[in-house]
């Protein structure tokens, strides 16, 4: 490292101080060094007639934490430190001598501020790491809070801007603040003239309320505008702009943005959970025939809010195919005798087995003790299923081998007890829950098959979910071997089944079976699920097994309306998004051009609509920055956080 | 031994078998002493960690319990891969699930060669009047192909630790003779994932437990 300080008469001027700043790598010589906490400096030389052209104009310095406090120990009885002036805190400056000393002798890390070229600081976590012109890494560090490396963000672009790459959203480019070519840029910039927008000025306004939302939707709009008609410096000068506009207004405002960019996609809009489905709802849909009238705006209903326990029973009948929906009540009656016979039928076929029969055929018998394995370990804790002799055990056990029989070519599958046990324990009837579990196996029946490619290919779409709402997440699966995303299988081999509590499986299941607002809603569920722990999971340097075993100790603990609720969220995002891929598209199943993207909204005013985010209010965020927009010819951008 | 100048080391175990012939009950005995009769089927790998001291040496074991069902093992070898050893289990009063072991040690001894240490373990030695895996085959074949082999009970606690602990010696004198240092980086490797460029640890950040 550069003998920095050798000059005796050099004098330093502190910028900034942090303490607790945890070093995480650094060239190789510092290797001992590595993991341990210390104090970050950021010194600006004072040049005066005397100092000699080499010495540095600014260094970061980091010591290890032993050595602040032996420092502070000699500082208190030496001389040759000597306070001259003070920049905000505590600021000193030195003589070379000592410094240089305690240099040789511990080897502080020094890495001197114009050899850093680039920069990498992500959102979600405090990690800064310096890299120098050919992209070797300087050093790295771990601040204590996001708020000391905003300080420290916010001090360095005193001198140098920096310039977000556009491929990779945490990485930025250091440039030099006095560099030609800078002023031109903010010309140019200053003539698209944005800060004569009302609506703009309105927005800005909002900023000291609430100076992190407000400032990102700013920025929002302002590289939306300029991000398809002017270069990528011309990009981070708009933001540059807007930072300095929104410091004139709010001072903590500036402790902000700029640093980070947003991702393309729509902004977030909530979609409030409604109330479940009232029975009254439901029977003033029925005709003088019991037929239902307007299908879909129950569907809907449904979608929005669940249903409400005392109608569960009917309704379930009819989301598994149980009734066809345009059944007459009187169909429905001629339905339950047909079913029942036909479920006697089938059962009857193994009820009649002879032992001699059934030891001449292994595959039925090894089948048939493997589900008898299986439901003594399904749902055992719930007083319905408790106790030695349970009946409805019993029948869990009668509808399963009556299903094998159904689909001796599926057979049973461990896991599919789970899908049974909730509908039979809603239904407690053993006709009613067989074909109503015939319905649900007909949607998940693949999951159960021989060579798990169903399985498998939703994995592969959780992540290509994963990678389009949230590419560092995704990134970071990628990059600690988990991108085949096998910590997800069993949320969907049994629809979050085993994560939930009965009540909780029941809503899920109902508000899935609508088939509302797209296909394979269940793995947003999932991405929701990932979305809401993204903290966690990339936490600590998560791997395979750290993410498995937290994926699996989340049972109990999802909040599973909070999950349909965002999920549903990012279903609009995804459909809204300008980069949408054909891939993404087939996965949620959504036309090249959707016509209108209200199916999953209520249509009425019967469906209650709670929370903050009025449609209004939406629509009329949407129209300002329409309006924004409308003199230009770049594309609207919106933050995928704001 | 070089073993005693390590200061503590990690092995990766996974338990295969049928399903239903008890591995979840063995990991719940060994680890927590516990025994339920009526949890739940594994559909999703989980694991445990087990610290034991033998004979002064201090050793971690990262038990990984799999699901039974074949077919959640069409996803790959991702649970097996990197273990040190391999605790294969079946039912003794169930023909199918010994054969189940036979495949598995065919497919370990495929994929891993000679570098994992096995252990064949007959389940439910408590149901002896059930049996119909006879004793001498098991045992012959264990020897046959460099398995060793053990009767357990996770109902009544039997023969669990000793299990187990005979594993984890087999795994340290494995790794004794494969050479401390190679063994070792590889023993890392199996059980921390290093990586050099982002996330740092970015403590209390952590948005679980909502
Ligand atoms: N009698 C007896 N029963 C046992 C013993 N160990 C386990 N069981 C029972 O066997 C059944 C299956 O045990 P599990 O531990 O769930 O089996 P598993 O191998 O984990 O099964 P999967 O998770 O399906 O792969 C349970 O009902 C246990 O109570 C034992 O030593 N003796
Ligand atoms: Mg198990």
């Amino acid at each position: 490292m550069d003998d920095i300080v050798g000059d005796k008469n050099a004098k330093f001027k502190e910028l900034y101080n942090q303490d607790g700043v945890f070093l995480r790598q650094a060239g190789e010589m510092y290797t001992p060094m590595f993991g341990c906490t210390g104090s970050l400096y950021l010194w600006e030389h004072i040049s005066d007639a005397e100092s000699k052209p080499e010495v540095p104009s600014r260094f970061l310095e980091w010591r290890p934490q032993d050595f602040v406090e032996l420092k502070t120990a000699l500082d208190e009885g030496s001389e040759e430190w000597t306070l001259i002036e003070s920049v905000k805190k505590r600021c000193r400056t030195s003589s070379g001598n000592m410094v240089k000393d305690f240099l040789n002798s511990i080897g502080n890390l020094n890495v001197c501020f114009s050899n850093i070229k680039s920069l990498r600081c992500s959102k979600h976590d405090v990690l800064t790491t310096f890299y120098d012109g050919s992209c070797e890494l300087l050093a790295s560090f771990v601040f204590p809070t996001s708020e000391s490396r905003e300080h420290f963000l916010g001090t360095i672009q005193a001198f140098v801007r920096l310039q977000p790459t556009r491929r990779d959203k945490s990485l930025f480019i250091v440039y030099d603040a006095a560099s030609p070519g800078f002023k031109d840029l903010e010309k140019s910039f200053a003539a698209l003239d944005l800060k004569t927008d009302s609506s703009f000025w309105s927005l800005l306004k909002n900023i000291k309320s609430n100076p992190y939302e407000k400032s990102m939707e700013a920025f929002a709009k302002v590289t939306g505008y300029v991000y398809n008609s002017v270069d990528d410096e011309e990009h981070y000068m708009a933001q540059d702009d807007l930072q300095r506009s929104i410091s004139e207004i709010g001072d903590d405002a500036s402790a902000y943005a700029v640093y980070d960019i947003p991702n393309c996609l729509p902004m977030r809009v909530d979609y409030p959970r409604c109330n479940p489905l009232t029975r009254e709802q439901w029977r003033a849909q029925l005709n003088g025939e019991g037929q239902l009238e307007d299908v879909e705006s129950i569907k809907t209903l449904i979608f929005r809010g669940g249903i409400s326990p005392d109608i569960r029973r009917v309704v379930w009948k009819f989301l598994l195919g149980y009734y066809p929906w345009d059944s007459t009540e009187k169909e429905r009656h001629a339905l339950d005798i047909s079913k029942m016979e036909s479920y006697y039928k089938i059962k009857m076929q193994w009820t009649t087995f002879s032992k001699e029969q059934e030891d001449n055929f292994s595959d039925f018998s090894q089948r048939k003790s493997l589900i008898e394995k299986d439901v003594n370990r399904t749902d055992r804790v719930l007083d319905f299923y408790a106790g030695e002799n349970n009946y409805n055990i019993f029948s869990l056990n009668n509808i399963l081998l009556t299903y094998l029989l159904y689909n001796f070519d599926l057979g049973y599958v461990q896991g599919m007890s789970y899908l049974l046990s909730p509908i039979y324990m809603l239904l407690r009837c053993e006709v009613e829950a067989f074909w109503c579990f015939v319905g649900f196996m007909k949607q998940v029946m693949s999951n159960f098959d021989y060579d798990q490619n169903a399985m498998k290919e939703q994995l592969k779409s959780m992540y290509l979910l994963v990678n389009f709402i949230d590419p560092q997440l995704s990134k970071y699966f990628e990059d600690h071997e988990c991108a085949n995303m096998y910590f997800c299988f069993r949320w969907l081999l049994v629809w979050y089944k085993r994560e939930l509590q009965q009540d909780e499986v029941a809503r899920l299941w109902e508000v899935l079976w609508t088939g509302y607002p797209c296909k394979n809603f269940h793995l947003l569920i999932g991405v929701a699920i990932l979305e809401h722990e993204r903290d966690a999971l990339m936490g600590d340097n998560n791997g395979f097994t750290e993410i498995l075993k937290f994926i699996n100790e989340l049972t109990g603990k999802l909040d599973i309306n909070l999950m349909i609720n965002h999920a549903e969220g990012i279903y609009h995002q995804i459909k809204d998004a300008d980069h949408l891929t054909d891939a993404v598209r087939n996965i949620l199943g959504i036309p090249v051009a959707e016509a209108s993207g209200l199916q999953s909204k209520p249509e009425d005013d019967r469906s209650p609509r709670k929370g903050v985010s009025e449609p209004d209010e939406i629509e009329f965020e949407k129209s300002i920055y329409s309006n924004f927009l409308s003199s230009s010819t770049g594309r609207l951008v919106f933050l995928f956080r704001p | 031994m070089a073993n005693s100048s390590i200061a503590a080391v990690s092995f990766k175990v996974v338990l295969l078998g049928k399903g239903c012939v008890g591995k979840t009950s063995l990991v719940l005995r060994y680890v927590e002493d516990k025994f339920n009769g009526k949890h739940i089927t594994t559909i999703q790998a989980s694991f445990l960690n087990k610290k034991i001291n033998i004979d002064g040496q201090r050793l971690t074991l990262a038990i990984w319990d799999t699901a039974g069902q074949e077919k959640f093992h069409a996803l790959g070898p991702i649970y097996y891969r990197s273990a040190n050893g391999a605790v294969l289990v079946y039912d003794i009063t169930d023909v199918d699930s010994f054969q189940k072991v036979k495949t598995w040690v065919k497919e370990l001894r495929k994929m891993l060669g000679r570098d994992m240490c096995l252990a064949i373990v007959g389940n439910k030695m408590d149901l002896e009047e059930e049996r119909q895996v006879p004793v001498e085959e098991a045992e012959e074949y264990a020897s046959k192909v460099g398995a060793t082999h053990w009767f357990t009970s996770a109902k009544l606690n039997q023969g669990v630790e000793e299990m187990f602990v005979g594993l984890a010696r087999d795994m340290l004198a494995k790794n004794a003779l494969a050479g401390t240092l190679s063994r070792q980086s590889s023993i890392r490797r199996n059980m921390l994932v290093v990586t050099d460029d982002e996330p740092a640890p970015a403590k209390g950040c952590c948005s679980s437990g909502a």
